[in-house]
C-alpha cells in the first residue's frame, strides 16, 4: 500500500463519517442548500487548517522537542478515544448535538486529525499528507453531502458503519503506534 | 447547553494532551553533539584509561566515589575491549603514547595466554578460558595490524581464530569457553559473545583472506540472525547487540542477503528507540520521573557504537541507505548524550581524586573500565560519521610500527 494511500485511509477513518450516523440524517431532514453551502465551506476551511499544520509540523514537532518516531506514539494513543465512543455506540456524539456545526467542523479538522496528520507529514513529507487530507476530505465531504441518500440506503445499519469505523481506526492507531515502535 | 459542552470537550483534550506529554512524550534532548565535544570527550575517555593503567598493563577496573574505593576486582573480557578502544583511539588520533598503552595492555593478555590443540586463548584464572576474551583479543591485534602494519602477531591471531572455530557448534552458534581443567568446551552459551566471535572472524578473514575464516563467520551470522534470539528467549526482540551490528557492516562489502539487510533494519530500530528514550531521560527531570534512571555509559556506548556500525552499513548497501540520515541523526545524538554526561575538569576537581574522575561516566554510583570503553568507541566512530568516513579502520598504516 502506497503512504499516499495510507495515509488518506487514515485521516478518513479519524475523519468518522462512517460514524456520523446522526449527523448524516438531521442533513438528511431540512435546509438541505444551506447545509451544502456549509459543508462545502467546512471542507475548505478544514483543508487549510491540515495544510498549515502539515506544512509546519516538523516546526511544531522541534517546538516540542520530540522525534517524530515517538510523536506517532501519542498521534497512536489520541486517536483511541475516538475509536472506542465509536465501538461503543456505534457514533460520534449523542443526536441531540448532531446537527450543530460547529461539530460538522470539528469532524474534518479536529484534534485527531490534526494530529494525525501532522504525524503523517513528519513520516511521509509534506506532500504525502497534504493529497491525503485532499483526499480524505473529499471522501468524508461527498459522504455528508449525500447524507440523505446515505442515511435512507444505510440508515439501519449506521451503527454497525460506526463501529466498523472505531475498528479501522484502532487498527491504524496501532500501525501508527507500533512503526513509532520499530523505527530509527 | 452547546457552550458548555464545547468548553467541557475542550478541557478533556487540554487534559488528555497534557497527559500524553508527560507519560508519553516528554521532551527529548540530544546533549552535546557539536564535533568538537565529542572529539574532547574521546580524548578526555582516552586519558582516563592511561593516567590510570597500571604498571603491568592492567586498567583500573571500578571505582566507587562516594566511598572513594577502587574495588579489587577485574574481568578479562572487559581487558580486551578496553584494549581495543585504546587501539581505535591511537589509530583515530595517531597517537604514539595511546598505541604504547594498548600494547602494555595487550602483553598483560598475551602472558595469560593458555596454548592447546594448536589455538590459544586467554585465560584469567589458568582455569577457563572464554570466547568473549579471546573475540575481543583478536579484534585487539587486528586493529592494531591496521594501524600500524605489523605483521608480528599473525601467528597469535591465527591461534585465536583456531580456539574459536573450535568451540563453534554445527548450527553456528558457540560453546561459551573452554574448561581448561576437564580439557573440553563448557556446554553452556552466551548471548553476546557469539556477535564478538563474528566480529573478530570477519576481522581474521579480511587480514587473512582464503583462509577459511569467512565460513565461520557466515554460520555464525546466520546463527544469530535465524536462531540466537529465540534461543536465548529474546521476548521484545531482536536484541541490542552491538557485535552483531559491528559484523554486519563488517561483512557488507561480501554480499549480505535480504534477511541479514531486515534484521538490521530491525536492529537500527531498537537501538533508534533506545536513544530516543535516552534523548527523553537527558532532557530533564521529568523525563527521567517517567523513563526511569539514565543508562549507564557501558549501554549507551554500545549503542553508539551499534549505530556507527549500522550508518556504516547504510552507506555501502542500497538496500538499507533510506535510513542512512535517520540512522545518523540517533547516532550523533546518542554520542551527544554521552559528551553531555562526562565529567569535566571542574567537576573531577572537586573529587578527592580528581583523576578517577575526570573524563569517566558515573552510574549507579560507580564507573566501570567498559564505560569508558564503549563511550569511547562509539564517540571516535561518531567522528567519523561526522567527517563522512565509511572506512571503520585505516586504508594505511597510521603508525610507526613500535
Amino acid at each position: 500500500m502506497s503512504d499516499l494511500i495510507r495515509a488518506a485511509i487514515g485521516l478518513f477513518a479519524v475523519m468518522a463519517t462512517l460514524g456520523a450516523g446522526t449527523t448524516l440524517a438531521s442533513l438528511a431532514s431540512d435546509q438541505l442548500p444551506a447545509r451544502r453551502r456549509l459543508l462545502a465551506v467546512a471542507a475548505l476551511l478544514a483543508f487549510a487548517g491540515l495544510a498549515v499544520v502539515a506544512a509546519v509540523s516538523s516546526e511544531i514537532l522541534e517546538w516540542l522537542a520530540v522525534s517524530p518516531e515517538n510523536f506517532q506514539l501519542a498521534a497512536g494513543l489520541v486517536m483511541l478515544p475516538l475509536a472506542f465512543r465509536l465501538l461503543w455506540a456505534g457514533s460520534v456524539w449523542p443526536p441531540q448535538l448532531a446537527s450543530t456545526t460547529w461539530r460538522v467542523w470539528s469532524l474534518l479538522s479536529g484534534p485527531v486529525p490534526a494530529v494525525l496528520v501532522l504525524s503523517y507529514s513528519a513520516r511521509f513529507g509534506f506532500e504525502t499528507a497534504l493529497g491525503a487530507a485532499a483526499i480524505a476530505l473529499a471522501a468524508s465531504a461527498t459522504i455528508l453531502l449525500a447524507g440523505a441518500w446515505f442515511a435512507g440506503r444505510f440508515g439501519a445499519v449506521q451503527e454497525m458503519l460506526g463501529r466498523f469505523n472505531g475498528v479501522l481506526i484502532i487498527a491504524l492507531a496501532i500501525e501508527l503506534m507500533l512503526d513509532g515502535v520499530q523505527s530509527v | 447547553m452547546l457552550h458548555r459542552s464545547f468548553l467541557l470537550s475542550v478541557a478533556v483534550w487540554v487534559v488528555f494532551a497534557g497527559a500524553l506529554r508527560v507519560a508519553v512524550v516528554p521532551p527529548e534532548s540530544c546533549g552535546k553533539t557539536g564535533a568538537a565535544s565529542l572529539d574532547a570527550a574521546a580524548r578526555e575517555a582516552t586519558a582516563w584509561i592511561l593516567r590510570n593503567q597500571q604498571p603491568d598493563g592492567a586498567y583500573t577496573y571500578l571505582y566507587y566515589p562516594d566511598q572513594d574505593v577502587v574495588p579489587n576486582d577485574y574481568n578479562i573480557v572487559r581487558h580486551a575491549g578496553v584494549t581495543m578502544s585504546l587501539y581505535q583511539s591511537a589509530t583515530h588520533y595517531k597517537d604514539r603514547e595511546t598505541l604504547r598503552a594498548a600494547d602494555s595492555g595487550l602483553d598483560w593478555l598475551i602472558r595469560r595466554l593458555a596454548k592447546r590443540h594448536g589455538w590459544s586463548a586467554p585465560t584469567q584464572n589458568n582455569r577457563d578460558a572464554s570466547l568473549g576474551a579471546a573475540a575481543l583479543m583478536t579484534v585487539s591485534l587486528a586493529e592494531r595490524r591496521l594501524a600500524t602494519g605489523d605483521s608480528k602477531h599473525d601467528d597469535l591471531m591465527r591461534e585465536l581464530g583456531r580456539f574459536m572455530v573450535a568451540l563453534q557448534r554445527n548450527d553456528g552458534n558457540f560453546a561459551l569457553g573452554f574448561d581448561l581443567g576437564s580439557d573440553a568446551p563448557f556446554q553452556g552459551t552466551s548471548r553476546y559473545y557469539p556477535g564478538e566471535a563474528l566480529w573478530a572472524l570477519a576481522l581474521l578473514h579480511e587480514a587473512f583472506p582464503g583462509e577459511g575464516w569467512d565460513e565461520a563467520a557466515r554460520r555464525d551470522l546466520d546463527y544469530l540472525i535465524t536462531s540466537r534470539d529465540d534461543e536465548a528467549g529474546i521476548t521484545f526482540q531482536p536484541l541490542p547487540d552491538q557485535w552483531l551490528a559491528y559484523g554486519l557492516a563488517e561483512m557488507a562489502p561480501w554480499g549480505l542477503d535480504d534477511v541479514h539487510i531486515e534484521h538490521a533494519r530491525a536492529l537500527a530500530g531498537r537501538f533508534g528507540l533506545l536513544v530516543r528514550t535516552e534523548a527523553q531521560r537527558e532532557h530533564g527531570s521529568l523525563g527521567r520521573l517517567v523513563r526511569g534512571p539514565e543508562a549507564r555509559a557501558s549501554g549507551l556506548g554500545t549503542w553508539t557504537e551499534a549505530l556507527s556500525s549500522l550508518w556504516r552499513l547504510a552507506s555501502t548497501d542500497d538496500r538499507f541507505s533510506s535510513l542512512e540520515d535517520k540512522v545518523k541523526d540517533r547516532l550523533v545524538c546518542s554520542a551527544g548524550i554521552l559528551a553531555a554526561r562526562q565529567v569535566d575538569a571542574s567537576a573531577a576537581a572537586k573529587s578527592p581524586r580528581p583523576g578517577l574522575m575526570q573524563g569517566a561516566w558515573f552510574g549507579r554510583g560507580e564507573t566501570r573500565m567498559d564505560d569508558q570503553q564503549h563511550a569511547l568507541t562509539g564517540l571516535l566512530y561518531t567522528l567519523d560519521a561526522l567527517d563522512g568516513d565509511t572506512d571503520r579502520s585505516p586504508l594505511a598504516p597510521v603508525l610507526p610500527s613500535p
